[in-house]
């Protein structure tokens, strides 16, 4: 079980323009991670808030409604990110061709 | 040395006689001194009276000092750099941090979790991978410059010695055309010295220095027409409602002329030749209220007369009191009985002359501007469209719709006073304004502004005509100049789709307003219809309704919770299942 998931999480760094793989826990952990720790704590502590922020905002706008992914594009790279009930999975991918 | 009295009594006591309770016996008195009083001394004193005496009542106080220890406050911030580990877990101890990760990489949650997002992921990278969907498109595309240029040029300006302004231009139906232009002062009915000479002159537009030939009516001509197969008669318009015929070929002088009591009593502001068979058939307007129609052979008395009463108050018969003043004529040959009056209260009159009765004759009217209506203009490309120019705008009407304007441009600057369809091309229109300026207009190239705009004068523009082949316009000014003006290809020959998407835009506009219009129908009639019912009525329809409304809500709410329930009880079994597998 575990060895599918770092399969999983490998062959998605595997993919063109992936720069980094972080998985975050509810308490803003950063559990595992491709990039060096100071990013993912950063990254794990903003982006945690962030989607928690996105979910109240389509929970709010509709309640039948949840939030299912959240795409943070900027000039450099764009942050994909993928909510769970206790985890997100966030992949920094390099865009610019 | 004095000896001193020793004060000491001795006495001896014995040891057994210590400690014995007094015993206290009741010796009668013994006088052991006595001091006499010495009256010497006595006289050294005397009696203290009053006796001052200090007293102070007040209440017991006391006074106390205490102090408290200092309480010692701090302002600090923090910085929250890494945190949410548990409270066994130290943050700079490396083994807990890797066993804490550990630990949560093997619990179910975390497989699941990341098992069900994984996918989901790899579609969007490989998403992105595919294709950059925010970049900029055609960001190295050059904007496209306008393929047409637009050139309007003053040819030719042809001068009145007099400077009297410009009261009407013809272009004369020959090959090689000649302008006729009738100067008189419209605004000044004084018989002023300047405007004693009422010469018409007719240039030929070759030869600006002088005019080649003169033509003198009797008496300031206000409109003037050219004869459609003869190019050697005109016809002029003059203050007084009389009409001259001229031949330039006989005499300056008209040749025949009507008689005052005939014709209008007012001076002719319209005139145009209409369809006969002969040719020889024309109508003129004035604000006396009513239309004349001519036959110039015979001008002793006209053919027809139609007084322009529209607005009629109830039991008076159509007549010259009531009608409106006529300000310009309209007539197309393509509808020979028919055409449209501008009058000076701002209408525009559709007239069929072939009505039986007053009412079918002047069929329907636009209320088109606040002032007299100067130019009505039917387009050449679609005939149930018109527009007509007054007070300071230029509107496009149609036929069928009654209540407003299809095409509504911006107001000008100044007072329009001229305008008129390009001959040939479908979609364009010029019109001049007071402030000596020129524009055409294309609707189908732009909608909002003219395409292009000429300063031709400083003075005010009175008159525009075009001449039949679309590429040279005349215009005149209040100073007595006519200006020639030239416009360029593709100002006079229309585009390929030009008919067919000008028809359209017009389609479009009169469906427009016949919407605007039913829907403004429609919210009258449902205003008025609910004046009109009484209020009593609808109280037990409204509760009847409120009834049958709570139980059909009821009925839905029902079966919405049954078939939910369905739905949980047919749920339940497959998730039992999956929990299982683990």
């Amino acid at each position: 079980m575990a060895t599918e998931v770092e399969e999983t999480i490998k062959r998605i760094q595997a993919h063109k323009g992936v720069m980094g793989v972080v998985i975050v826990n509810h308490e803003g952990i950063p559990i595992k991670s491709s990039l060096d720790n100071a990013t993912s704590v950063l990254y794990s502590g903003l982006i945690s808030q962030l989607t928690e922020k996105a979910r109240n905002v389509v929970r709010e706008m509709d309640s039948t409604n949840e939030l299912t992914f959240l795409r943070l594009r900027s000039r450099r790279h764009e942050i994909l990110i993928a909510p769970d009930r206790e985890f997100i999975l966030i992949v920094i991918q390099n865009t610019s061709d | 040395m004095p000896s001193y009295i020793k004060s000491v009594y001795e006495y001896t006591k014995l040891r057994r006689n210590f400690g014995r309770q007094p015993l206290f016996q009741d010796v009668s008195a013994q006088m052991i001194d006595s001091i006499n009083p010495n009256i010497a001394y006595q006289k050294d004193y005397i009696l203290r009276n009053p006796v001052n005496r200090e007293v102070q009542a007040t209440l017991p106080q006391s006074q106390n000092e205490i102090n408290t220890k200092t309480l010692v406050i701090r302002e600090q911030g923090i910085n929250h750099t890494e945190g949410g580990w548990p409270r066994e877990v130290h943050l700079y101890n490396e083994e807990h941090l890797i066993r804490h990760r550990r630990r949560v990489m093997h619990e179910d949650n975390y497989i699941h979790a990341i098992k069900k997002l994984a996918p989901m992921m790899e579609h969007y990278v490989d998403q992105n991978n595919a294709i950059n969907i925010y970049e900029t498109y055609f960001d190295d595309m050059q904007s496209q410059v306008a393929v047409e240029k637009y050139n309007v040029r003053v040819a030719n300006v042809f001068r009145d010695s007099y400077k009297r302004p410009i009261s009407c231009l013809s272009w004369t139906n020959e090959k090689i055309p000649k302008l006729a232009v009738s100067y008189s002062d419209k605004t000044c009915t004084l018989n002023s010295e300047i405007y004693r000479n009422n010469d018409c002159y007719l240039w030929d537009i070759c030869k600006q220095t002088e005019p080649f030939s003169k033509l003198q009516p009797d008496g300031p001509c206000w409109q003037l027409a050219c004869s459609p197969i003869h190019p050697e008669l005109l016809i002029g318009g003059l203050a007084n409602g009389v009409v001259n015929v001229f031949d330039i070929r006989e005499s300056a002088n008209a040749i025949s002329r009507s008689t005052i009591y005939n014709s209008h009593r007012g001076p002719i502001t319209a005139l145009l030749f209409t369809h006969s068979r002969t040719n020889t058939e024309f109508f003129t307007g004035s604000p006396d209220g009513q239309c004349l129609w001519w036959d110039f052979r015979n001008l002793s008395k006209p053919l027809d007369h139609l007084p322009m009463s529209v607005k009629i108050p109830v039991g008076q018969e159509p007549n010259l009191s009531n009608a409106e003043g006529v300000s310009s004529l309209e007539f197309d040959h393509a509808l020979p009985t028919k055409f449209l009056c501008g009058t000076e209260s701002g209408l525009v009159i559709n007239v069929n002359r072939m009505g039986r009765s007053h009412s079918e004759i002047l069929t329907s009217y636009w209320n088109t501007h606040s002032g007299p209506v100067r130019a009505v203009h039917r387009s050449p490309c679609t005939i149930r469209m018109f527009l007509t120019c007054g007070d300071w705008t230029v509107r496009v009407w149609s036929e069928e719709v009654r209540t407003a304007p299809i095409i509504v441009t911006k107001p000008y600057n100044n007072q329009v006073t001229d305008a008129s369809w390009t001959p040939l091309r479908f979609s364009s229109y010029m019109a001049i304004c007071e402030g000596g300026n020129f524009y055409y207009w294309d609707f189908l190239r732009k909608y909002r502004e003219p395409v292009a705009t000429l300063k031709v004068s400083k003075y005010q523009l009175t008159r525009l005509t075009c001449h039949s082949e679309g590429k040279s316009v005349a215009i005149g000014d209040i100073n007595g100049s006519v200006f020639l003006v030239q416009l360029s290809e593709n100002m006079v020959i229309p585009g390929n789709h030009d008919k067919q998407l000008m028809s359209q835009t017009y389609e479009r506009e009169t469906r427009r307003e016949h919407i605007l219009d039913a829907r403004l129908k429609e919210i009258r009639l449902k205003i008025r219809a609910e004046e009109e019912t009484p209020t009593t009525m609808t109280m037990p329809d409204e509760s009847s309704n409120e009834e049958n409304l709570i139980q059909i809500t009821e009925q839905q709410y029902f079966k919405i919770v049954k078939d939910e329930l369905h739905q949980l009880v047919t749920k339940t079994t497959p998730s039992n299942e999956s929990i299982s597998q683990f």
